[in-house]
């Protein structure tokens, strides 16, 4: 007994000295600490990498750790929100994206170009319009001229309602006077892949998601939708020398919470800058066909807002070509909502007419289930409190105590085990930020 | 080829895949944590390697979260990663009575036999199999999810009707958030992370985990003889007979719906789950520890991993999230994946077949060998055992978006779960609904869209009428099974 004792001791005083560790903080200058960039986007795609890819850079720059926190979901509003709701102190740094610029026209989040400083934008890339090789379009005139002629016949894939390769398809079929089906899918691969299959007939989509496709004979790019040739494709007329004075693409930047003061604004825009011109992130960049274009401040600000009013534009003109044919959005929620209520009214019925006892497990220790529920909600409700090691100890300590099974010093060599040691996994091995 | 396999078996790659599969499996076995994340966490490791290790530090990692997700779902009827959800119906009821190391096993016999299945398919039909993925349009998408759906018949335990009500239930819940089609907001109270729906993750660990903890708190300390047994870990001659046919189906299919670019392994375990339950001769023992059901729900997991990498290499167009990462990280190193793929880096690509390959065999000796090792599970008390679980509930539903709300979102369900347990309402069809919802709905309203509104399109197609045919099918099947054995 001496001996477990002892050794509970010792685990206190060694996990407590590590949780003292971890909370300690100096704050003599800026940064003194590790700084996130919250992600929108998931994991894997365009913006993801280039966000890591610079934090490494960062990383050095800065002399403490840059690690990325993805926060993806509803659009990237999810992220957006988040990046602009964190503490104004210069530790986090949002990847904004073109949904800033286009969320609030759809009225989806009260999230605007306004609830940032702007520090400055990395990438800008154009919307490619490109078809199957095998079609009868060879140039952007005469996919324009057939849309005219036929409207509401081709169909335009984009990889979603509101998003930005939809909004270029609208802007195209606006400057050509013509119409398209539009058919949103579920991201810009899943529309190329459709493309591909024959299920749709053209693409507005970032040259670097068809480029393989092109190379290997099975897409054709017609045109760039923007003022100049992209430098990778030196081939693919833009959209000005055609007469049409379009731009527009998808972008990304990087900016901060309002109210960051400026000495730090300063210093992260020159840390990123720096960062920025690094050769290995260049080079990582025009390896996956990302285009680099950097504007620094009040630059940038006027170039979010210019593209903010164009999207408005096109929004409102998208309300009146929104698809024919399709169902509404209420009707299989509507649909299933009668089909729940139907069974279970006919589950009622026949447990009444079988005068069957209903198929409940017994359940003894009812008492014991809600205490456990009890504690498990108390645990949830303190995590954002008072942080995780603090919650979850709490937690545990309670529930292994309230079975008085164990005495209190087997129950805190526990807790303390668990505790520390779920928080040094997920924090130092896995690098999973936890509150 | 045999290029390839000197390069990896010289030097130190072989023990980096060793590390990764090591890896992957404790990822996968961590709840929350998914083999997306696992991959997701390494690629900035592997900047710093040159092309051919990264690739197998990262393909290592991937095969071993596949088969690690089955670990928790056998022991504590957690599953690791959504994929292993049909593994915990028949899973759990094994490691409850006392054949807990055989369940580990099986599993990952059956899934080192998936993996294997499916890297062979992409290294000889990889371009054959993807044009036929490409014929997939919305329609077909939509016919798929269909079949994918009937499966609710034999997912209901004691009761059609609850089975299907739950079912009914799941596709509802996935109806919250921007509607696919013209992203206006639905069911989401004006909640900014409800708009992209409910996490799928959170609600598998809420309604499983947590429900099951809750449940089992309640019931008195059972009988601890029993199950404190782990029992062995190698199935006997009978029981490889036994799980020879539905592991065999269960590549088949577990393969193809891997290379359909969006469906991944919780459509395909279901699936392979409920054609092993029509071929077998014992249909009643599925949901109480069926060999059969657990060979085919985790075979048809770990098929998956070699058919979503047929498009990615393919077409560049990545099959699931987990293959979109490995994607990311191979452009990261000048691989560009694709249709010239095939032509131009051949060496590359062989290596990419080795090292599936060998990842899938090392995951054969570590899973086997650990096997004991993670059965210990089951003999901690379960007053230390319990709230353990629930913290890692708490910490894995966290960890899948960084996000508080999924958290409050697994403990709802997990009452929920707790509740549906109680009333005898089967849960697997409330999250087969759940998963399927989406691909039921956006594909549907897509395929009317570009029909113009006529729903003759769902017949004139002929891959989607049979597959809508071999649904109703299916269906039949299963009803016509439940009344013979009752």
């Amino acid at each position: 007994m001496v001996n477990v004792r002892r050794l509970c001791l010792l685990i206190t005083v060694f996990a407590g000295v590590l949780i003292a560790g971890c909370q300690w903080r100096g704050e003599e200058r800026f940064p003194s600490r590790s700084i996130t960039i919250i992600c929108p986007p998931a994991p894997g795609g365009v913006s993801d990498t280039l966000t890591r890819a610079l934090a490494a850079g960062a990383q050095q720059e800065f002399g403490v750790p840059v690690v990325v926190e993805n926060k993806p979901g509803g659009a990237n509003a999810v992220g957006l929100n988040y990046g602009a709701h964190a503490a104004p102190d210069g530790y986090t740094v949002t990847y904004v994206v073109a949904e800033l610029a286009i969320l609030p026209h759809l009225g989806l989040s009260p999230i605007s170009p306004d609830d940032f400083d702007l520090l400055a934008r990395t990438n800008y890339n154009p919307a490619a319009v490109t078809v199957r090789a095998d079609s009868r379009w060879r140039t952007l005139n005469d996919l324009l001229a057939d849309a005219r002629a036929h409207p509401e016949t081709i169909r335009a894939g984009n990889s979603g309602t509101g998003s930005i390769w939809h909004l270029a398809a609208v802007a195209l079929q606006e400057a050509g006077g013509a119409k398209f089906k539009h058919v949103p899918f579920g991201g810009a691969a899943p529309a190329v892949q459709a493309l591909l299959g024959g299920h749709v007939d053209v693409v507005c989509v970032s040259p670097t998601e068809v480029q393989a496709h092109v190379e290997a004979g099975k897409l054709r790019m017609l045109a760039v939708l923007t003022n100049q040739r992209d430098p990778l494709f030196p081939d693919v007329p833009c959209a000005r020398e055609l007469g049409y004075p379009l731009d527009i693409g998808a972008w990304g930047g990087l900016a901060l919470p309002k109210g960051v003061p400026a000495e730090r604004c300063q210093r992260l825009l020159e840390g990123f800058r720096k960062a920025f011109g690094r050769q290995e992130f260049r080079q990582m960049m025009a390896e996956r066909g990302v285009r680099l274009a950097w504007l620094e401040g009040e630059e940038f600000r006027r170039f979010v807002q210019a593209q903010s009013a164009l999207n408005r534009e096109l929004i409102a003109s998208m309300g009146v070509n929104l698809s024919r044919g399709d169902v509404g959005y209420l009707y299989l929620p509507r649909l299933l909502a009668v089909l729940g209520v139907l069974l279970a009214l006919a589950i009622a019925v026949s447990e009444k007419l079988a005068r069957r006892p209903a198929d409940t497990l017994p359940m003894p220790g009812v008492r014991d289930s809600v205490r456990m529920a009890l504690l498990s909600l108390l645990f949830v409700v303190l995590l954002p409190l008072v942080g995780f090691l603090a919650a979850s100890a709490l937690f545990l300590l309670a529930s292994v105590l309230s079975t008085k099974r164990v005495n209190l010093w087997q129950a805190i060599g526990f807790t303390l085990v668990v505790s520390a040691g779920v928080w040094w996994l997920f924090q130092n091995v896995l690098g999973v930020p936890l509150p | 080829m045999t290029e390839a396999l000197q390069e990896l078996l010289t030097g130190n790659t072989l023990w980096l895949m060793l590390a990764g599969v090591v890896a992957g499996i404790v990822i996968g076995a961590l709840p929350g944590l998914t083999a997306t994340m696992g991959v997701a966490l390494l690629v900035p490791f592997t900047f710093w390697l040159p092309t051919l290790p990264a690739l197998m530090v990262l393909l290592g990692v991937y095969v071993g979260a596949m088969y690690g997700g089955a670990i928790p779902a056998v022991l504590i009827r957690t599953p690791g990663t959504p994929a292993a959800a049909a593994t915990s119906l028949d899973g759990y009821p094994m490691a409850q009575a006392g054949r807990a190391g055989l369940a580990i096993g099986i599993s990952c016999i059956t899934g080192v036999i998936g993996g294997v299945f499916s890297t062979l398919v992409l290294m000889y039909a990889s371009p054959q199999v993807a044009r036929f993925a490409l014929k997939f349009g919305p329609a077909e998408y939509f016919a798929l999810a269909v079949f994918g759906l009937s499966v609710i018949a034999s997912l209901s335990e004691r009761s059609l009707l609850k089975g299907v009500l739950m079912g009914v239930c799941g596709l509802l819940l996935a109806t919250i958030g921007m509607d696919p089609i013209t992203a206006v907001p639905r069911f989401t109270f004006g909640l900014t992370p409800l708009l992209e729906g409910l996490a799928l993750v959170p609600v598998l660990i809420g309604v499983f985990a947590l429900g099951e903890v809750l449940y089992q708190t309640s019931l008195p300390e059972p009988d601890r003889s029993l199950f404190r047994e782990i029992g062995r870990v190698l199935p006997s001659r009978t029981e490889y007979k036994r799980i020879t046919l539905p592991t065999l189906l269960a590549c088949l299919t577990g393969t193809f719906i891997g290379a359909l670019p969006g469906v991944g392994g919780d459509v395909a375990s279901f699936v392979a789950y409920d054609q092993a339950k029509k071929v077998s001769k014992r249909p009643e023992e599925f949901g109480n520890g069926s060999v059969e059901g657990l060979a085919a729900a985790e075979c048809a997991n770990n098929s998956v991993t070699g058919g979503a990498m047929i498009p990615m290499l393919t077409l560049g167009i990545p099959g699931d999230a987990v293959t979109a990462v490995i994607l990311g990280s191979l452009l990261m190193h000048g691989v560009r994946p694709g249709p010239d793929l095939f032509e131009k880096q051949a060496h590359l690509l062989s290596a990419i077949f080795v090292g599936l390959l060998v990842a899938n065999l090392l995951v054969l000796p570590v899973g086997l060998a650990g096997a004991k090792l993670f059965a210990q599970t089951v003999r901690a008390p379960r007053h230390f055992l319990f709230p353990t679980i629930v913290v890692l509930c708490v910490v894995g539903s966290y960890a899948i978006n960084n996000s508080l709300f999924d958290v409050g979102v697994m403990f709802v369900f997990g009452l929920v779960g707790w509740a549906l347990r109680r009333w005898g309402f089967p849960v697997a069809p409330l999250v087969l609904g759940l998963i399927l919802g989406r691909m039921v709905e956006e594909n549907l309203r897509r395929a009317l869209i570009l029909s113009g509104g006529s729903w003759m399109v769902f017949l004139q197609r002929p891959l989607a009428l049979s597959l809508l045919v071999l649904a109703v099918l299916s269906a039949s099947l299963t009803l016509w099974q439940r009344r013979r054995t009752r």
